[in-house]
């Protein structure tokens, strides 16, 4: 070990219950790690038409050579699988402290085989792997779960652990660990379909660096940056640090961009009453950080239940504040927060599951869909609630939901499918494509579907391009998806960007591993990923027809105070598509070409049609 | 002239109110001048958001279109009547 990643990983077969200690190979090194040695891992190993579901399919769970280390704000891992429910390739996060552990077990990660045929727990301590019977925790929700581990079998593992939605296969289901999420695209599914009802790690390893002196200085420095920004009034992570992430909802409702009432609507009367200020101001809070992180910006909030009680609970973070909150006319934080709750109880991606609600209220609106004994109305808590909890355990009209927004508008037919707000059955995150055109074609062409990470967010709402304008933005985009592909091989958290020069990312990375990458070679790096990625996509059966966003976006004008009656105009839109795939030098269909694929390194995994 | 800072989100929390109104003597004023005046104003709930001259970095300033869409204010100096004689304060915004 000449730095700060170990260079193996452990496979786990989970059809016979044994593993085996992976070198990493020396090709797989300079994808550095977190997303990047995923997605090759990935790509290299699985057949891109699987079932997401089979037993074919792989986890690939992985640190970044920053994790574990005293860099702030890169707590995080990372999961790269194929999706059940986008059916593209997924690349998952979560922080939390789970990441640093697996780094003190001595390994980058570990890539997850087979399916068992019993419900099991995986025990990881250091490079020893432990499967144990989950037949103690089978139907508690993750929280239950990880408590119950870490009460009766140590109270120093790192867990994580899927809710009764994961074992019953609910395909937006998600993976959590302790106060963090891996949300999107159904991890909790997968994890299910290998009946790994949850993980825990221990590790005694340290973490090594390749320049100590060099990292000190870098980790000092980045610090102060962190630290400065989390002092200023105005900041955005200082807001985040101080109110948590959903600071900036006045600004996203005064722009006539909150998504509300499935997406007819651009504003939301009760927007106030669900903000993060509001939160802060009205329920005993508390702050939650993840591993090294000064910003903190996460939130526990005690709150009044449905039933008349009092609970602790995470969140709400602000994508969950319109997905389940705008989004279904739920204006009561008490009600929104219990939702919240729901969702880590159940384990389920809190932002698909409130679009696939919202989606279902509209449906019902127009007498599609109806459920015995249960009212489905917007701003109704017991339909929301109800509907929830339904999913979490398909019954009833459950079982179609459960199945994600677009595979539900299939089934329940009747034009449902042109206001399922979602790409390839990954539910919008919490921004109006209609309002923001960028962010829009951010969603359309997002490798993992509907994905506000790699968006121009920032730029848009802030008013610092114009947000209607079709102009610039297939440029923006790319840059964008690029970057953060790049900066998710160290798995920094995703507001660690918001405040740090690029330069200091290669810097790190020599500090760290010895690897010498310039910041051009590091980009670049980020578009080979992103590539890779798009080529598994085509091979799983996706092309050009899948980067779309739903009918809504076209033909329905926003409603509401300053949403200037924004729809997007459908010819324009498939020009940006365009221009998009040109620049990303892909041919009209998003093929990338040889050209391309010779360029950065990877002409070896071509897609031919 | 009557001029109108509306406050957004975290704004109308540090302030306590929804909008500020202040009525200048002629119609040469600027968005500089009224927010210099809501800082006077507002002094005891600490509303500083000029520093040398400039908007503090995270302090965003909006005015209203005709069609009721709102467009970035970059310079302080732009001239009230030129927007409507109002302006809209929020601050930075992020997802998670």
């Amino acid at each position: 070990m000449a730095g700060s990643m170990y260079d193996r990983m452990i496979r786990i077969n989970c059809t016979s219950g044994t593993s085996t200690i992976w070198n990493v190979p020396e090709d797989l090194k300079p994808w550095i790690g977190g997303m990047g040695y995923g997605t090759k891992i990935l790509s290299d190993e699985i057949n891109p038409a699987i079932d997401a579901l089979s037993s074919d399919n792989k986890v690939v769970l992985t640190v970044g050579p920053l994790t574990g280390t005293t860099a702030p704000m890169h707590a995080q891992s990372c999961i790269v699988t194929k999706s059940p429910l986008t059916g593209t390739i997924l690349n998952s996060y979560a922080g939390g402290f789970v990441g640093a552990e697996i780094k003190y077990c001595g390994i980058d990660g570990v890539i997850l085989e087979g399916a068992s045929e019993e419900w099991k727990i995986l025990l990881i301590d250091d490079d020893k792997v432990t499967f144990m019977s989950a037949d103690p925790v089978m139907g508690m929700g993750t929280e239950e779960t990880e408590t119950w581990i870490k009460e009766n079998l140590g109270q120093d593992y790192k867990t994580m652990s899927i809710g009764r939605a994961g074992e019953k296969v609910v395909r937006m289901a998600a993976l959590f660990s302790e106060t963090r999420t891996f949300g999107r695209g159904g991890l909790g599914a997968v994890f299910g379909s290998k009946k790994i009802k949850a993980a825990a790690f221990r590790g005694t390893c340290g973490t090594d660096l390749a320049d100590v002196e060099e990292f000190t200085r870098l980790t000092a420095e980045n610090m102060k940056i962190v630290k400065d920004s989390c002092d200023q009034e105005y900041n955005l992570v200082g807001m985040f640090s101080r109110y948590g992430t959903g600071a900036g909802m006045g600004l996203i409702q005064s722009r006539g961009a909150l998504a509300t009432r499935n997406s007819q609507y651009g504003t939301f009367d009760k927007s106030n009453e669900i903000s993060g200020q509001y939160y802060e101001e009205n329920f005993y809070t508390r702050s939650i950080s993840c591993h090294g992180c000064p910003v903190h910006c996460g939130r526990i909030h005690k709150f009044s239940t449905n039933d008349g009680g009092k609970t602790w609970a995470r969140g709400p973070e602000y994508e969950t504040m319109y997905s389940l909150g705008s989004q279904l006319m739920n204006g009561d934080p008490d009600v929104l927060a219990e939702a919240n709750r729901l969702t880590e109880v159940y384990g389920i991606d809190s932002l698909t599951i409130g679009v696939t609600i919202s989606f279902a209220l509209e449906c019902a609106e127009k007498g599609l869909i109806e459920e015995d004994g249960l009212k489905l109305e917007f701003g109704n808590p017991e339909s929301i609630l109800g509907l929830l909890k339904k999913i979490g355990e398909r019954e009833g009209i459950g079982d179609i939901l459960a199945e994600g927004p677009e595979r539900a508008a299939e089934k329940i037919g009747g034009g449902s499918g042109d206001f399922a707000m979602q790409v390839k059955n990954s539910g919008f995150a919490a921004w109006m494509p209609r309002r923001m055109v960028g962010t829009g074609l951010a969603f359309a062409t997002s490798n993992r579907g509907a994905c506000h990470k790699r968006a121009p967010i920032g730029a848009e709402i802030t008013g610092q391009v114009d947000m209607l304008s079709y102009e610039g933005k297939a440029v923006m985009v790319k840059k964008n998806q690029d970057v953060v592909n790049a900066i998710f091989t160290l798995i920094s958290c995703r507001f660690h960007e918001f405040m740090t020069p690029h330069e200091m990312y290669p810097a790190f990375i020599k500090a760290a591993t010895g690897i010498e990458i310039s910041l051009d070679e590091f980009y670049t790096l980020g578009e080979r990923i992103w590539n890779l990625e798009k080529l598994f996509n085509l091979k799983a059966g996706l092309g050009r027809e899948h980067d779309i966003l739903p009918a809504r976006c076209y033909n329905e004008p926003v409603k509401g105070e300053g949403s200037e009656s924004s729809v997007l105009d459908y010819d324009r839109w498939q020009e940006m598509l365009t221009e998009y795939y040109t620049l990303r030098g892909w041919d009209y269909n998003g093929i990338p070409a040889r050209e391309k694929l010779v360029e950065l390194g990877i002409e070896e995994y071509i897609y031919e049609r | 002239m009557k001029a109108v800072i509306e406050f957004v989100g975290y704004f109308r929390t540090k302030t306590g109110m929804e909008r500020f109104i202040y009525d200048f003597d002629d119609d040469s004023a600027t968005v500089r001048d009224i927010i210099i005046e809501a800082e006077k104003a507002l002094r005891d709930r600490e509303f500083v958001i000029l520093r040398d001259g400039g908007l503090i970095d995270g302090v965003l300033v909006f005015h209203r279109k005709a069609n009721d869409g709102m467009e970035r204010i970059f310079t302080p100096d732009t001239p009230l009547r030129e927007i409507g004689n109002s302006i809209v304060l929020a601050n930075l915004m992020g997802g998670g």
